[in-house]
This record gives C-alpha cells, sequence and structure tokens, in this order.
C-alpha cells in the first residue's frame, strides 16, 4: 500500500476543482469497518454518498481500519474503474494529510485496508482525530471529494502522556545546556622498572651478537680496499637510520617517503660500486 | 620364588638404565650436532646464522613483553616485531643464497 504525505495536497486540491466542475463520479457501497484481531466487529459503518457517517471510533494498532467501496458513473449508471482512488487523512489539529491507495477489488470497486506498521508509521506517532475521505479520479468523468466522517486514531497511551509527548515535540530556541568536557582517562602504563628491564633484554642480544661475531673474526679490514665507495654506501645507510629518527620525531609521512626515495638511487648506486670492486677484490 | 624376586629387583634397573640410555642419547646427538656444525659449517654462514638467532631472541623478547604488559602501544609493538621477523626472513634468504652447497641454483 502507497501512501501519499502532504505533497498531495495539489493534487487533491486540482481533484477537488475537478469534481466541482465535472462531477461525472459517484461513491456507492461504502463500508467502513473497524475489527478486532480476532475478526470481531468494534465499529461498522454505511454511509450514503455526500452523507458522513456520524460516530468517531477508535482506531489502534491492535483494531485495524477497512474501507471498501465502489464508484459508478453517474452519466452511464454502471461501475467504472477510476484513474485514482485515495483514501486520505487529515489531523485535525496539525493539518497533516495522509493518503493510501485503495486498490482495485474488482470492476469499480476498490478496498483500502489500514495495516499496523502504516499505523504504527503515520498516526502512532501523532494521534488524534482525524477526518477521512475518499478521493478519486477520473480523466473521462472528473473527480469526486467525498468527506467520509472523523476517526480517532490513538496510540495507547493517556491523553496526557500524548499531550506531553506533543509538546517534547515544539521546537524551543534558546540556550541550550552546558556541555562539559571529560578527558579520556590516561591509558594505564607499565611502571618503569619493567620496561628498563626489557629494554636491556633487547640490547642484551645485540651484545652477544657482536660478541660472537668477534670471535668469529668478523672484522671491518675488508673495508680498506674500496675505503671511499664503502664510507659513502655505509653513510647513506645510517642516513636512512636518520631519516626513520627523523620520521619518529616529526617528519610526516610522505615527506619522509620523498626524502627516502631521493636516497634510494644514490645508495643503490653506490652501494653497487662498493660491493662489486670488494667482490672483485677478494681471491676467487 | 628367588626367580621372580630376582626378576623384580632387575625391573626398576632396566627402566633406570633405559631412561639413562635416552638422555644419553639426546645429550650425545646435541653434541654430536654442534659438532657438526662446528666443524662443517663455513665462517660465513655462522655469521649469518648467529644474525638470525638473534633476531628470534630479540622478537621474542618484544613478545613476552607485549603479553605481560599488553599492546599499548600497538604499532611499537607492530614495528618492532614485525622488523624483527623481516630481517630473520631477510637473513634467511641471504644464507640461502651464501651457501656453498647452494652454488648450483645460485651462480
Amino acid at each position: 500500500m502507497r501512501c501519499f504525505r502532504s505533497s498531495t495536497r495539489m493534487l487533491l486540491a486540482i481533484c477537488t476543482l475537478a469534481s466541482s466542475c465535472l462531477a461525472a463520479l459517484q461513491p456507492t457501497d461504502i463500508h467502513i469497518k473497524v475489527m478486532e484481531r480476532t475478526g470481531d466487529k468494534l465499529f461498522s459503518a454505511s454511509p450514503q454518498y455526500p452523507n458522513t457517517f456520524g460516530k468517531v471510533p477508535e482506531i489502534t494498532s491492535t483494531t485495524p481500519l477497512s474501507v471498501s467501496f465502489s464508484v459508478k458513473s453517474t452519466t452511464a449508471n454502471e461501475a467504472v474503474a477510476v484513474d485514482q482512488a485515495f483514501v486520505n487523512f487529515r489531523h485535525k489539529e496539525t493539518g497533516d494529510e495522509t493518503a493510501f491507495v485503495a486498490k482495485r477489488a474488482g470492476v469499480g470497486a476498490y478496498r483500502m485496508d489500514l495495516a499496523r506498521k502504516h499505523f504504527r508509521t503515520h498516526f502512532a506517532p501523532s494521534p488524534g482525530l482525524y477526518d477521512i475521505s475518499l478521493v478519486l479520479g477520473s480523466f473521462a468523468d472528473g473527480g469526486v471529494h467525498y468527506a467520509l466522517g472523523t476517526v480517532q486514531m490513538s496510540n495507547g497511551k493517556p491523553q496526557q502522556q500524548q499531550q506531553q509527548q506533543r509538546m517534547s515535540d515544539t521546537v524551543v530556541f534558546g540556550a541550550r545546556p552546558e556541555i562539559h568536557h571529560r578527558f579520556a582517562e590516561p591509558q594505564r602504563m607499565p611502571s618503569a622498572a619493567v620496561s628498563l628491564v626489557f629494554a636491556v633484554l633487547c640490547v642484551v642480544p645485540l651484545v652477544v651478537l657482536f660478541g660472537v661475531w668477534a670471535r668469529l673474526g668478523v672484522n671491518v679490514g675488508g673495508l680498506g680496499a674500496e675505503p671511499v665507495a664503502s664510507a659513502a654506501f655505509l653513510g647513506l645507510v645510517g642516513a636512512y637510520m636518520a631519516l626513520a629518527v627523523a620520521y619518529w620525531v616529526g617528519v610526516k609521512l610522505f615527506s619522509a617517503l620523498t626524502y627516502a626515495l631521493v636516497l634510494a638511487l644514490p645508495t643503490y648506486a653506490v652501494g653497487q660500486v662498493a660491493l662489486s670492486r670488494r667482490a672483485a677484490s677478494k681471491p676467487c | 620364588m628367588a626367580r621372580e624376586s630376582a626378576a623384580a629387583a632387575a625391573a626398576p634397573e632396566t627402566t633406570t638404565a633405559a631412561a639413562f640410555n635416552a638422555s644419553a642419547s639426546v645429550s650425545g646427538i646435541v653434541s654430536s650436532l654442534a659438532r657438526e656444525y662446528t666443524a662443517n659449517t663455513p665462517q660465513r654462514l655462522k655469521v649469518i646464522d648467529t644474525y638470525m638467532v638473534f633476531c628470534v631472541a630479540v622478537g621474542i623478547v618484544q613478545f613476552v613483553y607485549c603479553g605481560l604488559v599488553g599492546t599499548f602501544p600497538y604499532n611499537a609493538f607492530l614495528a618492532g616485531f614485525g622488523s624483527a621477523v623481516a630481517c630473520f626472513v631477510f637473513a634467511a634468504n641471504l644464507r640461502m643464497k651464501t651457501n656453498p652447497k647452494n652454488r648450483a641454483q645460485f651462480p
């Protein structure tokens, strides 16, 4: 079932104007029913066009509303299919309108059942008295706007609570309550002693590594074979480490990447020269 | 009767001897492995192996710290642990390339 909000006012106005000009449609066999979930009939009315039904039935989400009617052409005196058939609900206080499409249920016969989800969406937030009307339109026979009567949409809350809810929905312009900022609690950090112990534990393997290397005979004597290129290569490797420290301290990521790219080419070239000359100088 | 008591007395001795033999075999395997490694492994590979052990040790220390204290700051743990793992992987690749036994595959 489709529904339309107040944007259909223009359409309803056009239909009303058309009905005053042509007025060849007549709603007949109008039945308005409010049923219990069990199927028991709480309210039933069959007004004759253009009269309204007198009573004001109460409709809740558990007591669905059903509107059925037929449309007859006064000129041809037979049931006709119309191009538009809406059941329109208009809030008496706010003037908000909601229209539901009446589905075709036969030749010239239409029916609208107000489903529970539509009630919750459109009427539960704004309960109260609604004027219910039929809006029919046909390109051949004109349009009709027929006021059926008044229904009470209720969401189950007491009248006072509904009024309070309506009052709380109104917009109030003025100073907002003051916001008091709360700083985030600092992260729980370990004690400095624990951190220091683990820092020492990370350094100890490095000391052991240098000691084992010294015992294995690792030395820097081979750098003398190509001192310039080796010094340049080691200097550029050191520059990379300095760049990592700079990035940690404050240099932004993309700036650091740019510097790394600038250092990459000379590092590669100098390293290639140093290592290849060192390899060439070693006996086979 | 005398045979049964002798058999019962011999059973624990057999178990102790087997355990002793097992531990001796394990220690023997480890010592022979160390001897083989020291004698037959080129110096260059020992240098790389030492560096790989260093990477493993540093990674383990960082992991234990993270498990005990927590992950904050997480990026620092990721950087440190990831660096140790990456260094280990690169060192393993270097070892494969410099191993004289792989000279046919890496000329």
